[in-house]
């Protein structure tokens, strides 16, 4: 399917959140959470980066809200839960390997 | 500050926020606690940094986007139609372009943001205190028909006094412009049985205050009419907050009682939070007064009434003047020369902090004008050296309109990330004056950056930027193209640019000037008051009061024995050098006072009788309080109550006024008290300050405690250590003798003296930030044209010094011409400050609104300061190297 290369390149908002719900079904601050402490703090999302991202997403088919609350720790009514759906994993799968591509190539050139 | 991010969430589109403003208030308030909890102050800030232009930015983003291939990176400059595209694209890539310009001048960006957000910041602050204080109307229905009543006494110039009963009495019936009119007092109260004993403030009310003011109780009920009865009164309503702080905020309580002065009374209501008439009391119950007691002539008495539908408070006023007219007829003794004065009560509660407010706000937007003339001046700066690029830019078909819209947008987004900064610092600062105003700012806990707090804001900013952005534009936008390209460079916008510079300058100083004779005037008023002779020593002295109820110590001797046991036990702790007693305090306001008539002159008329605030004081008070005996002795301890002519103590102002020429020792004089009562001077004191410091000390008498003794004293403690560390000991002290007695009030004089200060302190720094802020961004003003002009200049100063000017002469020239704007500006300053600083004059304490001192020595400061400010770019202009100026051509 050459659908989810259109979307192609992410931004890096984006393609951060389809990452970090790689894992499973995570609400906004755990999104968040995820992202500063997989990248060691140097990628913050602002909230309003985060959410006009996740907009964009679930508009564009990437996101699905999610039924269930799989953190009742810190769980409040207005909590909701987002995760990927099989277009928003080839997506995120297709930005990988274009990245890797590019990867490769800077290897080859010996830039890395 | 949570709800500051909360309010940046509403400027998203209404349906954006319908779907995700919960999840992100949720978001922002999980991040604000971990960062708080976790990291400290900087995290802090760093996270609002973030925040603050992050949600600005998708906000923007959300009202403008097109929706199309949103998840996708823009590949830039491809689009279709030539770069022109809708207003909306034309208008994001204006954005980006001036976003990419300003990152590029880091400095230039960083001066100006820092100094709009600065302005706004401080107007916002100042403007949510103004809107809670001024503009926000008191909890009450229809508050505008809402008047406080008191009684008048022109002859000696209080318009604002208590009332007795039994001229409220004759209002209350005779009255025409009233639908309700209620009394009340306030009393302090010995709370027992619950933990501590503690002393508790009661409003004692009408019942249908209540009923007059619009509110109903939180839980339960108010009071009732028949409570009046004081055979019924023993009943209580309890203030939201003493509910809070006594009870937990239990709604059991309702029905429980209480023991107030050993008498119990049942707890019948709530009222909600946020109502605390006439100030601030724990609790209110039924005036207990008895109808003799409404008979009384003695003025205690504070009334609220509310005027009839569609009556104004002139003719309210009108129709009580009528009637005080009569009631001088009727009871010429008591009202001869009283009247009846009418205070709308919104104007009453803002009353004492009204005018510094109002000067507070002028001098807050002033610094904003200032600033914005400073970014103003910036941009121009910028402009110039940007004539190139603009002229290159409208060479290759930029319309006019086009080049002003790129400027402007400019302005914008300067002013909106200033907006942001702003409001961080406008939270900084409202936090910091609710905690350090001072207590008597009326509704200090409703004061908050609210939504029309933010409005203002809005506004503001907006007027800045248009004010700040428009000039550089309209001036920039016609630029010579050819004359500008033929130069090869020269970076000039001519003559005009400069002159419009220069008069910015002269703005800005002029401004400054203004502000810092309005700061010089409040500091010169506070040195003032530093140097009032209080009339006793204040250090290393501890004050707390004690009250006695009446129903344990019923008669005076036991009174007066349980006072001198204490202070003799207290003057037996080790750390303690003197102790003793006065029933009211220096510094605590008028406190009792009486008429008295002195028995070797004619008695005048009533009216005309001279009045003395009265002191009793345990007999070692004069030694223990450190104030001076100028004549004759005090008071031993050997008084009794029984004598026939009471031994007093006068002051010293007393002293002059009745006995200017001779000894006032042996003088009798005649009071009024208890029937009439006779006393003999003994002993004439130094003046103490009763009524602060800014009231001239009134005549006082002292007599002993052991002949007229209230039921409360205040004990003064002079300690050898840090007076607060005793107060465990004192309190032991008296506890062994009496362990229900509540001891309240318990301050170091230090204290009480700083109090009376913190209004005028507050004032007076508050003011003077503003005026330094201001002096430093007219400094930078003045400093950016001078630098600029000895650019601009440095061929023809290149060419006078290879001419054989000498670096003194070049000096000369280019501090003349700072010197010549300064001297302008501060002619002009000078002026305005005449014109102006009479509208402070009731801030001001000894010091007259024209004092020339503070006028002349704002005017060489500031001609110094901005001299040295010229000197700089001069020292620059001596050191050009005649062979490079002639060069740059």
């Amino acid at each position: 399917m050459s659908e989810s290369t259109d979307f192609l390149p992410l931004t890096a908002p984006v393609f951060h959140i389809l990452l970090a719900l790689a894992d499973g079904e995570m609400h906004g601050y755990a999104i968040l959470q995820e992202i500063e402490r997989r990248s060691d703090g140097t990628v913050k999302l602002g909230t309003g980066t985060l959410y006009t991202a996740i907009k964009r997403m679930l508009a564009a088919g990437l996101l699905e809200r999610a039924e269930s609350r799989t953190d009742p720790a810190m769980d409040d009514e207005r909590r909701r839960y987002y995760r990927l759906t099989p277009l928003g994993g080839r997506v995120a799968r297709a930005e990988a390997a274009r990245m890797d591509a590019l990867v490769g190539l800077a290897r080859e050139k010996r830039v890395l | 500050m949570t709800l500051l991010l909360r309010i940046l969430l509403r400027l998203y589109p209404r349906a954006f926020r319908r779907e995700f403003a919960g999840e992100m208030a949720t978001v922002l308030t999980d991040r604000w606690t971990r960062t708080r909890s976790g990291r400290g102050t900087w995290a802090l800030l760093a996270l609002l940094a973030r925040e603050v232009p992050d949600l600005l930015r998708h906000a923007f983003v959300e009202h403008t986007s097109q929706g199309a291939q949103p998840v996708r990176r823009r590949r830039r400059g491809n689009q279709s139609d030539g770069g022109r595209g809708s207003m909306l694209e034309q208008l994001g890539r204006d954005i980006r372009y001036a976003v990419r310009t300003l990152a590029r001048a880091p400095g230039f960006t960083a001066t100006v943001v820092g100094t709009l957000a600065l302005g706004i910041g401080a107007n916002t602050a100042i403007f949510s205190v103004v809107h809670a204080v001024l503009l926000t109307p008191p909890p009450y229905e229809s508050p505008d028909e809402l008047v406080m009543v008191w009684e008048q006494f022109l002859p000696r110039n209080r318009t604002q006094n208590v009332i007795s009963p039994r001229n409220f009495g004759a209002w209350q019936e005779q009255n025409e412009v009233f639908s309700g009119i209620a009394a009340m007092f306030e009393r302090g109260r010995n709370l027992t049985g619950e933990g501590d004993p503690q002393v508790v403030s009661v409003g004692f009310v009408s019942t249908n205050l209540f009923e007059i003011l619009g509110v109903r109780p939180l839980l339960g009920r108010v009071l009732m009419p028949e409570e009046m009865d004081p055979a019924n009164s023993r009943v209580v309503v309890l203030d939201f907050g003493f509910w809070q702080r006594q009870f937990g905020g239990d709604p059991g309580v309702l029905g429980r009682t209480i023991t107030l002065q050993d008498a119990s009374y049942q707890i019948v209501g709530v009222m909600p939070e946020g109502f605390d008439f006439p100030s601030e009391p724990d609790m209110w119950s039924p005036a207990p007064l008895s109808n003799s007691d409404w008979e009384s002539t003695g003025r205690f008495l504070i009334a609220v009434a509310r005027l009839r539908p569609g009556t104004t408070v002139l003719q309210a006023q009108a129709g009580m003047d009528a009637l005080a007219v009569q009631l001088r007829e009727r009871w010429p003794t008591a009202n001869d020369g009283w009247g009846i004065n009418l205070v709308p009560l919104q104007e009453q509660e803002a009353g004492g902090i009204r005018p510094a407010l109002l000067v507070l706000l002028g001098a807050v937007g002033v610094v904003l004008l200032i600033a914005c003339a400073n970014v103003a001046n910036l941009l121009l700066g910028r402009a110039a050296v940007r004539g190139k690029e603009i002229a290159i830019r409208s060479a290759l078909g930029a319309g006019r309109r086009r080049l002003m819209r790129q400027l402007l947008t400019e302005s914008a987004v300067l002013t909106t990330v200033a907006l942001g900064v702003g409001l961080v610092v406008a939270f900084g600062a409202v936090s910091a004056l609710v905690t350090f105003g001072p207590s008597d700012i009326p509704r200090l806990d409703a004061i908050a950056l609210n939504g029309r707090v933010l409005g203002f804001t809005l506004a503001v900013a907006g007027l800045t930027g248009l004010g700040f952005g428009l000039m550089p534009a309209l001036h920039l936008s016609k630029p010579d193209v050819q004359s500008t390209l033929k130069v090869g460079g020269k970076t000039s916008t001519g003559s005009g640019g400069h002159r419009l510079r220069g008069l910015l300058v002269v703005a800005e100083i002029s401004l400054a000037l203004v502000l810092l004779v309005g700061a010089g005037l409040l500091i010169r008023s506070f040195q003032r008051m530093l140097d009032v002779e209080l009339g006793f020593e204040p250090d290393r002295m501890l004050s707390l009061e004690v009250q006695l109820p009446g129903s344990r110590y019923p008669n005076p001797t036991q009174r007066v024995l349980f006072f001198n046991e204490v202070i003799d036990r207290i003057e037996g702790l080790p750390q303690v050098q003197a102790a003793s007693a006065v029933n009211f305090l220096p510094l605590d306001g008028m406190g009792a006072a009486t008429s008295f008539t002195v028995d070797e002159l004619p008695i005048p008329a009533p009216a005309d009788r001279p009045t003395a605030d009265v002191r009793a004081v345990h007999h070692d008070f004069f030694s223990t309080m450190g104030i001076a005996v100028l004549q004759g002795r005090v008071f031993d301890g050997s008084e009794r109550a029984d004598s026939e002519l009471f031994p007093i103590v006068i002051s010293k102002s007393m002293a002059d006024r009745f006995w200017p020429n001779v000894s006032p020792l042996g003088k009798t004089i005649t009071m009024p008290w208890n029937g009439l009562m006779h006393g003999e001077v003994i002993g004439v004191v130094a003046d103490v300050r009763h009524m602060g410091l800014e009231t001239a000390p009134r005549s006082k008498i002292y007599w002993s405690h052991q002949q007229f003794l209230y039921g409360f004293m205040s004990f003064v403690v002079r300690t050898d250590v840090e007076p607060m560390s005793v107060v465990p000991a004192v309190q032991g002290q008296l506890w062994a003798l009496d362990p229900q007695l509540p001891v309240s009030d318990v301050r170091t004089m230090d204290e009480r003296l700083g109090a009376t200060y913190a209004q005028r302190r507050f004032n007076m720094w508050l003011l003077g930030g503003f005026a330094a802020v201001a002096l430093i961004l007219a400094c930078v003003g003045i400093y950016g044209v001078m630098s600029y002009a000895v650019a601009q200049r440095t061929h023809e100063l290149g060419l006078r010094i290879a001419l054989g000017a000498t670096p003194g002469e070049v000096l000369r020239i280019v501090v003349g011409k700072g010197l010549a704007l300064t001297l302008g500006a501060v002619a002009v300053g000078l002026g305005v400050a005449f014109g102006v600083t009479r509208t402070m004059a009731s801030l001001l304490f000894q010091v007259d609104a024209l004092d020339p001192l503070t006028f002349a020595s704002v005017a060489v400061l500031l001609t110094g300061v901005a001299v040295v400010a010229c000197w700089m770019p001069a020292r620059k202009a001596t050191r050009v190297d005649p062979m490079v100026a002639l060069r740059t051509e």
